[in-house]
């Protein structure tokens, strides 16, 4: 709780790594909402969302590969941005928030030790989780329960939040280790008690993510506008939350 | 009384002019079924014939460049022919033919050892070309002199089948097996039009005779068997047991065996239903048993008949064997249930279910030549689906904020294809670019048949199928037939409209071009060369509207179409037009403005190429579900990136 504590002082922080989860979704928001009623205003099926219709309206002019292809490029640069940004965020949890332009200078130097450590602790968990889904899915695959497939499925996916953890918690303390001696530094030390609490707070951000997506995919599965407002909403405080526990976890190996 | 039915029901059916007699076993190990069989085939028909073609459909899987190799090179519905090993290949090999007890091993041929096969006028010039070598799916037995008319034959065939693994409808997955094509089976003599015997295609593989089958099926104890026929008798020897099948009046054989299958049983008015289901699936039990009796329902309305067997057989094979998912044979048919997880908002294996038992029909007892009508079976069945599902569930896919119909997405299909082909054609004619066979034999023949549902009104359009299945049920239904038909049932039109529909390309396509709504002006100028003085408060309650609609065919037909204003106070005006002449415009006053013009508002044209040009909104909302959907899609990209990019 001390941690977590500590981070809602220090909510500027959650706030700009929020702010740059909402300035994606409006940079992708608003030019697909533009498309989507530029395509259906005139024609009266526009105003509800018929599954018959809609195909027709953005099929024509390879509109969808556009969308997806600004979609993608979008995701990387803001996926590149991200890494930019811990950079200062790490810099900021060790001590005190120092305004906004400290933060990207401190970014800007930690930037490319950050990208290798984030490359470095990525591969390998990559490796093991696809090998550990390519055994499950051997498991699934040569039983003849038709229920084993989704065993397996979940056990991979525990498998993986697992692995996820654990690199977690060496990237971390790989990122504190290296704004401290101004080096790319690696670790693998492994605190019993600390690595609890650690993954507590990477499991109740996960939990607490979905649960408000859910909520507002409830929210928006229902006709009415009140309800689509809702439904975004929910997902935003959604999002925050889950930023602020990931950062609680982080700031416990500060 | 039930009884004097049944004794009226197969004393209506014909005499069998064909028996088989079948004594096979299986070997799990080898994945091979062999033993004999014994076919008696009399001529029927007025024509001498000196050859007896055999489908020997197995062999299409013995290598790859048998026909359905090269055409579907390799795949099916997302599965893969394994090449990779022998043991994935599958065949059927003749060992010894009698002709009447005597051996006639030396008059045997597979068509690709007969020096010039285009010369005995089995199949189709154009359907086989030399590059496509070598195809064993079709054996030739010379006979010593002709079977002249009314004469009878008795061949006794020994052969051994070998299971590919289970990639196109039939074969194996470890101890499961999908026994489909899996015996020699006598072509369709037709007289004087001589023998009609095609290859194993990637598309199409059904045209037989109705005959009497009694198969002897011997197993391992510990396998259950689920097979067309009525069980007859089951008897145990050691670590076997041989299960016999009998039934009259199918034209198909077909059986699964495996030692992890559970069954589910249930009834429908007079047939028992049998559910062979994988351990697993036991959730989806009711979701399957409920969709097989809404079939039953929905076709018995659709066709004006009960099923009249007594037994129905639904296979729900393993997801590992999914390739044998979604077959039909004569009683027995192969569902879909890909996950236990699907949403039972999401029908498609309800859907599937329906289908597949709608063959039972399109296929079963009306047994049009599939080769060279895929849209009697499919395109008929797949409308005759929509119309269970949407009788039995309304939607397959139902979500409050997603709804889809058969319909619906038929028209989707149809409305994306943009090929030259049309639904008249052999199943291998088909150009394969633009997915036209699937459209046009299964997509195209559905949505049409719905705008002639909603053309003549329901009693009338199902006459139509009432008629077409007391006329030609047991028998084999041409294009002609169903044609003459809707014909005389419901007249020229209609089936100059079905006619177009299979032999052209012709659409329907009406659009509203134009649509406005002005207020009118207030009268200037002179009247009666005098100027006039005007009353204003009067004409403040005279002003309306003047409103225009032009409406234009864009398409091939020239039908009949409604045309309606909708009004901002709610109120609703509808014209009529003829279709013909290209376009027509609609001018008329109202005292609220026109807010919407829509050409067919009833969707009676459900084959109507483009929805889009459909309606005109003068208020252009698009309401909140424009931003619903883009604020979805945008949500979801934030997620996605705040889970990737703080994984680790």
């Amino acid at each position: 709780m001390k941690a977590l504590k500590s981070v809602i002082r220090q909510h500027k922080l959650v706030t700009i790594l929020y702010l740059q989860e909402l300035a994606l979704f409006l940079i992708i928001f608003i030019p697909l909402a533009s498309w989507f009623h530029a395509a259906a205003s005139r024609t009266y099926f526009g105003t509800f969302f018929t599954v018959d219709f809609f195909p027709e309206i953005l099929g024509k002019g390879g509109g969808v590969v556009v969308a997806t292809t600004f979609i993608l490029l979008t995701l990387l640069f803001f996926f590149l941005f991200r890494i930019f940004l811990m950079g200062g965020i790490f810099d900021s949890l060790m001590g005190k928030y120092n305004g906004f332009p400290h933060l990207l200078k401190e970014s800007a130097k930690h930037f490319y030790r950050f990208l290798l450590l984030f490359i470095a602790y990525s591969i390998p968990l990559l490796i093991l989780t696809g090998l550990t889904a390519k055994l499950t899915g051997s498991i699934a695959h040569n039983s003849p329960n038709q229920a084993m497939p989704v065993i397996m499925m979940i056990v991979s996916r525990c498998i993986a939040i697992i692995f996820s953890i654990f690199f977690s918690y060496w990237h971390t303390g790989a990122r504190f280790k290296t704004i401290l001696e101004h080096k790319t530094r690696f670790s693998f030390a492994m605190k019993g008690k600390q690595f609890l609490g650690f993954a507590a707070y990477q499991l109740i951000s996960v939990l607490f993510l979905l649960l408000f997506a859910w909520l507002s995919v409830k929210c928006l599965t229902h006709p009415g506008t009140g309800l689509m407002i809702a439904g975004f909403l929910v997902m935003q405080i959604g999002l925050y939350g889950r930023n602020l526990f990931k950062l609680a976890s982080y700031k416990l190996l500060s | 009384m039930k009884k004097l039915l049944l004794f009226l029901l197969l004393a209506s059916l014909p005499a069998m002019a064909l028996d088989y007699g079948i004594s096979v076993k299986l070997n799990p190990k080898g994945k091979t079924i062999s033993g004999t069989e014994t076919i008696v085939w009399q001529n029927t028909t007025d024509t001498a014939t000196d050859i007896l073609p055999l489908h020997l459909y197995m062999n299409a899987f013995s290598n790859n460049r048998s026909i359905f190799a090269v055409e579907s090179g390799g795949k099916h519905r997302g599965n893969r022919m394994d090449v990779k090993e022998t043991k994935g290949f599958g065949y059927c090999k003749i060992i010894k033919v009698l002709v009447n007890g005597e051996n006639a091993m030396d008059k045997f041929r597979y068509i690709s050892d007969v020096p010039d096969p285009e010369s005995l006028g089995v199949f189709w010039k154009d359907e086989i070309s030399k590059r496509i070598r070598p195809d064993k799916t079709i054996g030739i037995i010379r006979l010593s002199k002709p079977l002249e008319p009314g004469e009878t034959v008795t061949l006794t065939i020994t052969f051994e089948t070998k299971f590919p693994r289970v990639f196109a409808r039939t074969g194996y997955w470890k101890t499961f097996f999908m026994g489909g094509q899996w015996f020699p089976k006598i072509a369709v003599f037709q007289g004087k039009k001589g023998w009609n015997c095609h290859f194993f295609h990637y598309r199409s593989e059904f045209f037989a005779d109705f005959a009497h089958y009694t198969v002897a099926l011997t197993v391992p104890q510990n396998y259950v068997v689920g097979a067309t026929g009525y069980l007859k008798t089951e008897t145990k020897q050691g670590n076997t047991k041989t299960l016999t099948f009998s039934v009259d009046n199918v034209h198909d054989f077909a059986w699964t065996a495996w030692d992890h299958w559970k069954v589910a049983t249930d009834n429908w008015k007079h047939v028992k239903l049998f559910l062979l289901y994988p351990p697993g699936h036991e959730g989806t039990v009711h979701r399957q048993l409920e969709a097989l009796k809404a079939a039953f329902s929905g076709y018995a309305e659709l066709c004006g008949e009960d099923y009249p067997y007594k037994k129905f057989t639904l296979v729900d094979p393993p997801a590992q064997a999914s390739g044998a998912g979604g077959m039909e044979y004569p009683m027995l048919v192969t569902g879909m249930f890909p996950s236990i997880l699907i949403p039972s908002e999401v029908r498609m294996p309800e859907m599937v279910i329906v289908h597949e038992f709608g063959h039972n029909y399109f296929y079963g007892m009306l047994a049009s030549n599939e080769f060279e009508d895929a849209w009697m079976d499919e395109g008929m069945n797949s409308f005759g689906t929509a119309y269970a599902m949407d009788r039995h569930y309304k939607y397959d896919v139902d979500f409050p904020f997603l709804k889809m119909d058969g319909f619906d997405e038929a028209r989707m299909g149809y409305g994306a294809y943009k090929g030259p082909d049309f639904p008249g054609k052999a199943a291998w004619e088909f150009s394969p670019a633009g997915n036209g066979y699937s459209n046009l034999s299964y997509n195209k023949p559905t949505i049409y048949l719905r705008t002639l549902e909603n053309m003549l009104g329901k009693e009338k359009f199902l006459q139509i199928f009432h008629t077409y299945f007391t006329e030609y049920k047991f028998k084999h239904p041409t294009p002609q037939d169903f044609l003459t038909v809707v014909k005389e049932t419901a007249g020229d039109r209609a089936e100059d409209f079905v006619r177009r529909m299979l032999y052209t390309r012709d659409k329907i396509d009406f659009a509203v071009t134009e649509a406005t709504s002005r207020k009118t002006p207030p009268f200037l100028g002179l009247k009666d060369f005098k100027p006039i003085h005007h009353d204003r408060e009067k004409e403040k309650i005279k002003t309306g509207y003047q409103n225009t609609i032009i409406v234009e065919n864009r398409g091939d037909f020239q039908y009949p179409v409604s045309v309606e204003a909708r009004f901002k106070n709610g109120s609703k005006k509808m014209f009529t037009w003829d279709g013909k002449g290209g376009w027509h415009r609609f001018e008329f006053n109202s005292t609220s403005p026109m807010t919407v013009a829509i050409v067919d508002p009833n969707r009676i044209y459900a084959c109507d190429i483009s929805l889009k040009n459909n309606a005109v909104t003068l208020d252009p909302r698009t309401g909140s579900s424009m931003n619903k959907l883009a604020l979805f899609i945008s949500q979801l990209v934030q997620m996605v990136f705040n889970i990737s990019s703080l994984s680790i």
